[in-house]
């Protein structure tokens, strides 16, 4: 892709496209933000024959066999079966080992040879351990650059010689716009809201599944402030579809997200700055709840869904993830332990 | 695309192409083969990346074009077909018609594009005596590292001088070091290259033939070497040979000289009884005189005497078996001169009588 159609993290692109990239470096940032697609846009940019200093040209062989995969000097790596792994030699296609023997090879028709590692976080600790000396000093001529949305999940080795570029989300009116030149449906405004800030989940979510997703954390929202009852809460998880998604880390992961947003729209309503809310079409269903609430306990319940996706991330069990999230908000537990 | 080729003559360039074709598949594209016309030839490159080969084959061109097609497939067709004319036709997309005699194929290609492209030979280009490169390099490759993670031991040093040619692999156990006198025209100052073991490969089977000269260049990226109208293009490796010159021994005053013919076949017959890890063998040397030893923990022992001529202090020196084998069998010399200096040095081997070769083989001892 040439670069002056990438969307968003302006800043970080133009620094790349201009200065020098490190001979390692680690790109970091939630998913789907870009960060694969800045990484083989500036391996084409370092190779192309047409084009200029600062943009690549999208047309010259260079750029044809970047957009194919078929570049001899542009290397990814991307898991196999959910891992990336060191592979038996160097012969072993898609492994760290190989990656080792090529990254020693001058380039074979471009100026400089890249290695993307994509989700790099998947990375076995012998893949990783095998790559340090090669990411320590790569022969002037290779590039290796790491993505991941989890940085914590590398090995402190590996980050330490890298540097680090963060990918920061898109904002909302940043996504719209892409939307609305790539899509042609309705309710674009909401898919943007409903991004989490990357082009990618813009594309690929189904709107209508997350609604009723929406709706179903609303709800539980909801009769949790009028009765704080655990019963009840109990009774709505333990009906399908929800009894059997929040057994998984990749559902508690999405309703907590909606539930952050539902929060978020609160606290907009707290301080007064509806326009910013992105539920917009239950705007009347979000008034009733602020009314019944604080300012202070929609901080605290933000702050425990924060808690509450750490946990997820750092391999807490979901479901006990999601019912903690609940405990640390009721007011009971709530007060004592602000007063703790 | 549309040209008619012989049968044999492809066939021909198609062995020869094929040893540059990936094997694995990590880049899908490699496994393809480029076929191009020019005026009156059809040039044939199969590329690993690490080794180019580009072979030229006489045509009859009607249209010309540029393609890529299943090298494996098309390798298949061609050795299997009748002795006749075979016409290539694209159909300007991506099928490429086959017809020989009563045979017709239909082969899936891929534009030019997707090819990596053969670095061009834009460099000052030198000549080189072909036969003895085709020697030496036949005569090093088997000391060349299997460690894919040495890289810099991957290849064979070539030093090439106004007035000789030189060739050093190692593998960091033993070391050959290959050299003879030519007068080089075009050379003005030493030049040093590193060939990775398999274009040194491609290289002695291209030599293989009745060629006097090839000509040799090198850029930042690539070494080139044109053997009639075939190119090996190899990549560079990255990195610094190690200082051969201080491996070769200099100082081993204890000259034995052995018939190359029994020294093998007693070699052969000990070395059965050898560890099976480590191929240890003893040498002692006394008088005119060379006993092999070997002694395998639970398996057994052999002993062999040969005679030698030397004269001085005995000595005696542990070798792995397989290492001087490998080095005896390239050899066609009737005497072979064994230097020593003591157990912990290492031993020395040269051809006897000389020849025109300067040729040597450092291998380090064993401690038995």
């Amino acid at each position: 892709m040439r670069l002056r159609d990438f969307v968003g993290n302006q800043q970080m692109v133009q620094i790349l496209r201009r200065g020098q990239l490190p001979q390692a470096s680690l790109f970091t940032g939630p998913e789907g933000v870009g960060k694969k697609t800045l990484a083989l846009s500036l391996a084409a940019l370092a190779n192309c024959k047409g084009g200029t200093e600062e943009e690549l040209c999208g047309t010259c062989p260079s750029c044809v066999k970047e957009a194919a995969g078929h570049h001899p000097d542009i290397w990814l790596f991307q898991p196999h079966k959910n891992l990336i792994r060191i592979g038996k030699d160097a012969r072993d296609p898609n492994t760290m080992r190989q990656l080792n023997r090529e990254v020693q090879f001058r380039p074979f028709e471009g100026r400089l040879r890249f290695f993307i590692i994509d989700q790099a976080e998947t990375m076995t600790e012998e893949a990783a351990n095998c790559i340090l000396k090669t990411l320590e000093e790569p022969p002037e001529t290779s590039r290796i650059i790491l993505i991941t949305s989890f940085p914590h999940r590398l090995l402190p080795t590996i980050r330490s010689r890298c540097q680090t570029f963060p990918f920061h989300p898109l904002g909302r009116e940043t996504i719209l716009s892409y939307l609305e030149d790539h899509l042609t449906e309705d309710h674009l405004e909401m898919r943007a809201s409903l991004a989490e800030g990357s082009i990618a989940i813009a594309l690929s979510l189904d709107l209508e599944e997350t609604l009723e997703q929406r709706d179903r954390m609303l709800g539980l929202l909801t009769s949790w402030c009028e009765q704080e009852s655990f019963e009840a809460l109990y009774k709505q998880c333990e009906q399908l579809p929800l009894r059997s998604e929040l057994k998984t880390r990749e559902g508690v992961w999405r309703y907590l997200n909606l539930l952050h947003r539902i929060g978020e729209d609160l606290y907009f309503l707290q301080v007064e700055t509806p326009e910013r809310i992105v539920n917009q079409d239950r705007l009347e269903d979000l008034q009733k709840l602020s009314e019944g609430v604080e300012l202070n306990w929609v901080r605290d319940f933000l702050y425990h869904v924060d808690r509450a996706r750490w946990d997820i991330d750092h391999y807490v069990n979901p479901l006990m993830c999601f019912e903690t999230l609940w405990l640390m908000s009721s007011n009971d537990v709530g007060n004592r332990h602000r007063q703790v | 695309m549309d040209f008619v080729v012989k049968k044999a003559e492809l066939l021909r360039e198609l062995q020869y192409a094929q040893g540059g074709v990936e094997r694995k598949t990590t880049v899908p594209i490699l496994s393809n083969l480029l076929l191009e016309t020019t005026a009156n030839t059809v040039v044939v490159t199969a590329t690993d990346l690490d080794v180019t080969v580009q072979c030229t084959c006489p045509a009859k061109v009607k249209v010309a074009g540029a393609l890529a097609v299943s090298a494996r497939k098309l390798f298949d067709i061609v050795r299997f077909l009748p002795e006749a004319d075979i016409h290539f036709k694209s159909d300007g997309q991506n099928w490429i018609q086959v017809t020989c005699d009563r045979s017709r194929f239909k082969i899936a290609s891929l534009p030019k594009d997707n090819f990596p492209e053969v670095p061009s030979v834009d460099t000052k280009t030198i000549a080189l005596p072909a036969q003895p490169l085709h020697y030496m390099s036949a005569s090093c490759i088997f000391a060349i590292t299997q460690e894919e993670s040495r890289y810099t031991l991957n290849g064979a040093l070539m030093i090439l001088k106004p007035g000789s040619i030189t060739l050093v692999a190692t593998d960091g156990h033993r070391l050959v070091f290959v050299s003879r006198k030519v007068e080089i025209a075009g050379l003005e100052e030493e030049k040093k290259v590193l060939i990775p073991k398999k274009a040194l490969i491609e290289l002695s089977k291209l030599t293989a033939e009745d060629v006097s000269s090839i000509e040799f260049g090198s850029t930042e990226n690539h070494l080139f070497f044109r053997v009639g109208k075939r190119l090996l293009v190899s990549r560079l490796l990255t990195g610094q040979f190690p200082n051969y010159d201080m491996v070769i021994p200099q100082e081993n005053d204890k000259q034995v000289v052995l018939n190359t013919r029994e020294f093998t076949d007693a070699l052969k017959r000990v070395s059965i009884m050898a560890d099976e890890e480590s191929h240890a063998v003893r040498l002692s040397v006394t008088e005119n005189q060379l006993d092999i030893h070997s002694n395998g923990a639970e398996v057994g022992e052999a002993k062999e005497t040969l005679p030698a001529i030397y004269k001085g202090e005995s000595v005696g020196i542990g070798f792995n078996a397989q290492y001087l084998l490998d080095f005896l069998s390239g050899l066609d010399s009737e005497e072979i001169e064994l230097d020593l200096r003591d157990e912990e040095t290492q031993g020395l081997l040269k051809p006897k009588p000389k020849g025109d070769y300067l040729h040597q083989y450092v291998l380090m001892p064993m401690k038995l």
